[in-house]
């Protein structure tokens, strides 16, 4: 019997977040053994053919009316720790409405819905790493009624292609319910490195974030050369 | 030098987080919840015995979670993955590259495929039993990755080097059973996977491991 064993990261289960309770792991996640572990990297080569204009979430299609709210630019590259480019790898994004309300037909009816904006969008990241989204910025939603826990205004991400495998979210400085937050609370020393930077203006006065996507651990093990 | 002297110019990376509620089921495009079915037009399709895998995906009260993201990756029948490594394999699949995905619903799972081979001992890596490795994504969980087996393989499965580390009770966990199937149709295996309390799941950490 191996003496090492049980060692592996135990997770936690956010502080207020009933779906956790139920969910998390109670037990410590286990260790790989060297000899069983270069099955545990998927590589991904099936990736969907996108349509034109799917990273501007702020019109359902090219020449449709613009979603209301205020329009913002998110972009940066997808990088391995060691700053290399994730190339080639879909980048996925989906927020909610100006008023906080995603067009998933689980979202609870509460918030109004806007006809022009669905709310999700997705590129490939070029030969460098880069990416561009246009969206609305998200409001915050009330994701507790029953204990008044909203949540601050974030943008979720997945990145899948090659071994590259990542869901986060992407938060805005400032946000007065990030305090109360516990998936925010969550990142601890991370914090920072969620954070969309404000770097400026775009032409027609959208306010544009970069926010580099750096994917860690065994997610990049597999690499281009 | 002192250890502390040393500076690393590694980037921090992002953490990794749940998934949520609202994940877009429109981003599941393509059907891969059937690597078997064959492509357009063609009358040919993967190598191998069809399977089904039918598993539950439970939480701590014992209901199915519904909403989850599940993805799957395996060999193809000839224990060969569709990884950069094994480039130009003579045994590669041209039919299958072993990569699935679904969502939950409140119903148990299907994943329609075709029964993964036996991995080879290569380069230092030992034989691995026939196996499919499950990540799973939900609202309240970052990201969960286990492996499962089959249980009409037990000489594999005593030689298998990720069952050999778990304890006996916790081995018997990742074994999917097979269940009566008329004979003319794809063999069935059943799993639960318990992502919490009484007969949980033993998941495993691939990232510091
Ligand atoms: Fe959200």
């Amino acid at each position: 019997m191996s003496l090492i064993i049980d060692r592996g990261r135990l997770m936690l289960p956010g502080p207020t977040d009933g779906a956790a309770e139920r969910r998390v792991p109670s037990e410590r996640l286990h260790l790989i053994p060297e000899a069983a572990r270069r099955s545990f990297v998927p590589w991904i080569t099936d990736l969907p053919g996108l349509k034109l204009g799917e990273n501007d979430l702020t019109r359902i299609a090219p020449g449709r009316p613009q979603a209301e709210g205020e329009v913002i630019e998110i972009s940066g590259h997808v990088l391995d720790e060691f700053g290399r480019p994730v190339r080639n790898t879909l980048v996925e994004i989906w927020n909610a409405n100006k008023w906080g309300r995603y067009t998933h037909v689980k979202d609870p009816v509460r918030e109004r819905l806007d006809p022009n904006f669905l709310g999700f969008g997705r590129t490939m990241t070029d030969e460098a790493g880069r990416y561009r989204f246009r969206t609305i910025m998200p409001g915050s939603y009330l994701a507790r009624p029953d204990i008044d826990r909203w949540r601050p205004a974030h943008v979720h991400v997945s990145i899948r292609g090659g071994s590259a495998r990542l869901i986060a979210q992407m938060y805005f400085a400032g946000d007065p319910h990030l305090a109360r937050d516990p998936m925010f609370i969550l990142l601890g020393e991370a914090q920072p490195r969620h954070f969309g930077n404000l770097t400026g203006q775009g032409p027609s006065g959208e306010a544009l974030y970069n926010w580099d996507i750096v994917i860690g651990g065994r997610n990049t093990a597999y690499f281009e050369s | 030098m002192s250890e502390a002297s040393v500076t690393t110019n590694r980037l921090a990376p992002l953490a990794e987080d749940t998934v949520g509620p609202y994940y877009p089921y429109s981003f599941i495009d393509g059907d891969r919840s059937d690597l078997t079915r064959l492509h357009y037009g063609l009358s040919v399709g993967p190598q191998g015995q069809q399977i089904i895998l039918r598993g539950r995906l439970l939480d701590s009260d014992g209901a199915i979670v519904d909403d989850a993201l599940v993805e799957f990756w395996q060999a193809n029948a000839a224990g060969i993955l569709r990884t950069p490594d094994n480039d130009g394999h003579p045994l590669l699949d041209p039919f299958f590259d072993g990569f699935g995905r679904l969502i939950t619903t409140t119903e148990p799972f299907a994943f329609r495929t075709i029964k993964p081979g036996a991995l080879p001992a290569e380069g230092g890596m030992a034989a691995r039993a026939p196996h499919i490795t499950v990540t799973m994504f939900s609202d309240g969980i970052t990201r969960l990755v286990t492996q499962i087996f089959f249980d009409d393989e037990p000489e594999a499965n005593a030689q298998d080097p990720l069952l050999a580390s778990l304890p006996g009770e916790l081995r018997e966990r990742l074994i999917a059973r097979r269940i009566e199937t008329p004979a003319d149709g794809p063999a069935v295996y059943e799993i639960a996977i318990v992502m919490r309390g009484p007969g949980e799941t033993p998941f495993f950490d691939d990232l510091s491991s």
